[in-house]
């Protein structure tokens, strides 16, 4: 039978990393079930809040949103962050891309499948959810929302998938001591996958026609993620450069997640050789212009407010303000969102793998955190003044089940990255060059 | 031995450290809810407030409105499910109406003829609601005494204006008739959403008070309005309510106009069906091309290890 010739680049990577997806370390294994532990933890909460109702929530009347949104938004953008990325290296052919494509397409593939999940969590009755589709109405944002995650769900999939063909074929080709089963399953991801001239030819034209609709697409679904809020009038949300802002820090977190988890496999795993401090720098350049833009746009957004002095948005304005409501998460995330990561990569000084994850990783969170104060200051700014009102009604707080749910969130998408790096590897062995031939 | 392995280890459970570190160090106690201990303390019971309305309504019925309210948190909370007695009594004897439950805006309601209500030596009619309580409320009750009282609305149409005479009259303790002066009288139209206040005025010594209706109120299709004279809490006779149905209005047909294609509508503004269908057309096309050029993979695949 015909099997598929590697290079001997790609041959020395394959037996790096190919012992670490035979046998799961021990360390790995305690990480896995304290993961596996969160998200019982959360489905115990889930059951009590299906049975209890929203009750055990901290939403309420006034505060209708509150952590699952802040989640949602939050993986959704960093997954539509991390497609974009994977698709415009895949398709302007960057050098030093190949490593982080690989990353980036998988973040974006778990995230996007976590993401939505927060969504079910926060609708009421999962009984109703078909209405979306059978009631739905076009001119709805809502509708927009559910018909773009869907189609891009689906996108995300097929360009991951034909990304990871040509390495499923190697790994069914390969000497690894493995399960059966999972000899089985590569040879039934593979397609028969030989490397004929024709097979070639095809995977190529999909990928590179998946990777340049993807950026239209997710530049669509960024867009109707964020007209969900701009498009309601509401204090804080109802902003021409509400979308703008969201998407460019959105796309910053995808890139500081991306960066964060480069950094974590490198380290774990031992990937020096592979994923370079050329990668942590390129990709510290492109997060350096996203938080520029980012910083350009809070500061517009938040002047333009203060300057008008309008009420209802002076009244979120000084909320995210006030030191004893969200004053010290709004200057965390101003500080963690763009002043260290501007400081970090523009001085060449501090342009080290090490430091630029950090900045990333403390991003990350900021960015969580900006998602927050999206979402909850407005909503605890009613637009009609409300009187004699039991303060838990426009004031949110997180109970125990959001966060045992927003942590089995978490921890199920930290599961997905241990599980999928045993199936398949963290740096495509398939379009794997050393960096002599990529010339990086 | 496992610990030491821990340690051997620990540059790599490390990395972790930090993580975990700042997820604690980031959200301080505050941003935790505490829920409230769920032990064995026995309950509370907290106490209840029960409101009999009392309605006298054309002569011919008499309406009674139970209210059911407790307080929680310093804020009086509508009780609804809870089973209200309707009773009716006098020194000597009390007869039970019925037993109602509270609806989602705590009220209960029932209605019966004035024979059926029990007088007593003079002359009032008397009733009494009864909440038993429950696991967490304490029982309370209500009473109340009217005198017999009738209202009669009469539609006076002069050249192209309208007005309403409402006659008050009513019975003494001593049970002789007479005219009630001096009541405050409200006339409303009903609307989609309630009651809409047209006119109000007060008995004079003949017990009628005679109010000017505006004419050009929207009616139904044949320009119908239902107008309701209502007393409030008059004197020993309570509430007093009456309706009439009057051709008064401009008739305004009800049937549904077709709906423009607008944002408010049924129907979406073409261009933006266009765009929408088209935009998932186009990407929904893509796919399906992808995914035919994935089974030529394996069909080509096939072809290649047959040869």
């Amino acid at each position: 039978m015909k099997t598929i010739k590697l290079n001997k680049a790609q041959r020395d990577l394959l037996e790096n990393l190919g012992p670490r997806m035979e046998k799961m370390k021990g360390t790995t294994k305690i990480f896995i079930g304290l993961f596996i532990i969160s998200i019982v933890i959360g489905l115990i909460a889930l059951v009590q809040q299906i049975i209890k109702g929203h009750g055990v929530t901290g939403m309420r009347d006034n505060v209708v949103w509150g952590f699952y949104i802040a989640n949602f938004i939050f993986f959704i953008g960093v997954s539509y962050a991390g497609a974009a990325l994977a698709a415009m290296l895949y398709y302007f052919k960057v050098p030093w891309g190949r490593p982080v494509i690989r990353i980036a397409s998988l973040m974006a593939l778990i995230t996007g499948i976590v993401g939505p999940v927060f969504i079910l969590l926060c609708i009421g009755r999962f009984d109703r959810l078909h209405q979306l589709i059978i009631n739905a109405r076009v001119q709805s944002p809502i509708t927009w929302d559910v018909m773009v995650i869907s189609t891009y769900l689906v996108g995300i999939f097929l360009f991951t998938y034909l990304l990871l063909i040509r390495d499923f074929a190697i790994l069914r080709d390969s000497n690894l001591q493995m399960a059966p089963w999972r000899k089985r399953l590569y040879r039934i991801l593979a397609l028969g996958y030989v490397s004929t001239p024709g097979q070639d030819r095809e995977i190529d034209k999909s990928t590179k026609s998946m990777s340049m609709i993807m950026v239209p697409k997710v530049i669509l679904a960024f867009a109707v993620l964020s007209w969900i809020f701009g498009m309601t009038l509401r204090p804080g949300w109802h902003s021409t450069i509400f979308g703008p802002s969201f998407v460019i820090s959105s796309v910053a977190a995808g890139i500081a997640l991306t960066i964060s988890i480069m950094w974590f496999y490198r380290k774990i795993n031992s990937l020096e050789k592979y994923i370079t401090a050329v990668h942590f720098r390129k990709m510290g350049y492109i997060l350096l212009v996203l938080v520029l833009a980012f910083g350009y746009f809070t500061f517009s957004e938040y002047v333009t407010v203060w300057y008008s002095s309008s009420r209802w948005e002076q009244a979120v304005m000084d909320k995210l303000f006030d030191w004893k409501e969200f004053g010290w998460w709004f200057h965390l995330t101003n500080i963690f969102g763009i002043v260290l990561p501007i400081a970090v990569t523009a001085i060449p000084k501090f342009r080290t793998p090490n430091l630029i994850a950090l900045a990333s990783i403390l991003l990350v969170f900021a960015m969580w955190i900006k998602r927050y104060l999206i979402v909850v200051p407005t909503l605890e700014t009613p637009l009609i003044p409300a009187q004699d009102i039991r303060p838990e009604y426009v004031e949110y707080t997180a109970t125990l089940s959001e966060w045992a749910l927003s942590v089995a969130g978490v921890s199920t998408i930290l599961l997905f990255f241990v599980l999928i790096s045993r199936l398949v590897t963290i740096v495509s062995i398939s379009a794997y060059e050393s960096p002599q031939e990529s010339n990086i | 031995m496992f610990l030491n392995q821990c340690f051997i280890r620990k540059d790599k459970l490390g990395l972790f450290m930090p993580v975990l570190i700042f997820w604690a160090a980031l959200f301080p106690p505050q941003f935790v809810y505490c829920q409230e201990s769920s032990g064995e303390e026995p309950i509370k019971k907290v106490r209840s407030r029960l409101r009999l309305t009392v309605t006298q309504i054309s002569g011919d019925s008499i309406q009674l409105d139970a209210l059911l309210r407790a307080k929680f948190d310093k804020v009086y909370e509508k009780i609804n499910g809870a089973e209200i007695e309707f009773y009716t009594s006098n020194e000597e004897d009390e007869t039970i109406i019925g037993k109602i439950q509270t609806n989602d805006l705590g009220t209960a309601m029932v209605r019966l003829h004035p024979s059926k209500a029990l007088k007593d030596e003079n002359g009032y009619l008397g009733f009494f609601v009864r909440f038993e309580g429950n696991q967490k409320l304490k029982a309370s009750d209500d009473d109340a005494l009217i005198l017999p009282a009738e209202i009669t609305i009469e539609p006076i149409t002069e050249d192209s204006t309208y007005s309403m005479a409402v006659q008050l009259s009513g019975l003494t303790p001593e049970g002789k008739d007479t005219q009630l002066v001096d009541a405050d009288v409200v006339i409303t139209v009903k609307r989609m959403v309630g009651q809409l206040k047209v006119g109000e005025g007060t008995t004079d010594e003949e017990g009628v008070a005679e109010i000017a209706f505006p004419n050009d109120l929207p009616g139904d299709d044949d320009g119908n309005l239902f107008i309701t004279a209502t007393v409030e809490d008059f004197e020993e006779y309570g509430n007093l309510q009456t309706t009439s149905i009057q051709s008064w209005g401009i008739p305004v047909s009800s049937k549904i106009e077709e709906m423009p294609r607008t944002l408010w509508s049924p129907y979406p503004p073409t261009w933006l069906l266009l765009t929408f269908l088209g935009l998932l057309a186009i990407i929904w096309g893509h796919y399906i091309q992808v995914i035919l050029e994935l089974r030529q993979v394996k069909k080509q695949g096939r072809q290649a290890s047959i040869e």
